[in-house]
């Protein structure tokens, strides 16, 4: 059976690249949501709770360390795999601000589909 | 602070690994260049140690063409998803300068993105270290600008 998967960013651009690297990775994918900043992305979570969930840091409106914030602090969304996406991905500092927060892994912007499938593997 | 390579390297990588179509650097302008005619500039704020800008600079329909590329579909205006694109290329380009720039233990903080498009000019730091450098693709040239301004031992 696929999975569903959130998808939160503010770029439209990446959400559709991340949809199409995902679907590249042979990682079994029955739906896609996409929300546009954090705060879409827990109102989603309050109607349905995917499989994974792949987030951006730099956001307008509820940025991706406040959204992580949001779910540990929830007992009902905080066994949600979360990724993080962000073009600060080679920041020791903020790779491990993450992880702190609860987040399985983060994955460097630019990145490739094998960069995807490799942290996928990790997680689930 | 940031070398010419470097700012080639983190396009290159961008182009070769997201945006699927090939890219040639070009010898950096030494002309600075601060009006632009039909194009769209993408810009990302830098601040912390360094003041400045990340931007890319494409003629119209060099910006269609790696939307195009970048989405794998056909854009016959500059319209809202061709913004996002370039902007998303801006930022991507910020976020490899601030990881090198963080590697040389120094502290810097990225904007989001934002864009321009149409007839305009742009301000240059009196006082920034400046680069702008072309890179061919297929449907054109367009341009990346990095200003850095400011010396953390100061």
């Amino acid at each position: 059976m696929g999975k569903s998967v959130l998808i939160v960013d503010d770029s439209k651009t990446m959400r559709k690249i991340i949809t199409k690297t995902l679907r590249q990775t042979g990682y079994e994918v029955d739906s896609i949501t996409e929300a546009e900043d954090g705060q879409q992305g827990l109102d989603h979570l309050q109607k349905e709770k995917p499989d994974l969930i792949l987030c951006d840091i730099n956001m307008p409106n509820m940025d991706g360390i406040e959204f992580l914030k949001q779910l540990s602090s929830d007992g009902s969304l905080k066994n949600i795999p979360v990724l993080m996406i962000t073009t600060e991905g080679g920041s020791d500092d903020v790779v491990q601000q993450v992880r702190d927060l609860g987040a399985a892994g983060s994955l460097g912007k630019p990145f490739t589909a094998d960069k995807l499938q490799e942290l996928l593997e990790g997680v689930l | 602070m940031i070398s010419e390579q470097e700012i080639v390297d983190a396009t290159q990588e961008i182009f070769d690994s997201m945006i699927m179509a090939p890219v040639q650097a070009q010898a950096p302008l030494q002309k600075k260049i601060t009006y632009f005619d039909k194009t769209v500039s993408s810009v990302v704020g830098l601040a912390g140690d360094f003041q400045g800008l990340v931007g890319v600079h494409a003629g119209e329909d060099v910006a269609r063409g790696i939307a195009g590329s970048f989405l794998e579909s056909d854009f016959e205006e500059v319209n809202e998803e061709v913004k996002d694109a370039l902007c998303e290329l801006a930022n991507m380009l910020a976020g490899s300068i601030k990881t090198s720039l963080t590697q040389k233990e120094y502290n810097v903080q990225i904007s989001i993105p934002s864009v321009i498009h149409g007839d305009y000019s742009m301000i240059i730091y009196s006082q920034a270290e400046w680069i702008m450098l072309p890179f061919e693709t297929d449907t054109g040239r367009f341009l990346v600008e990095v200003q850095l301004k400011g010396n953390p031992s100061e």
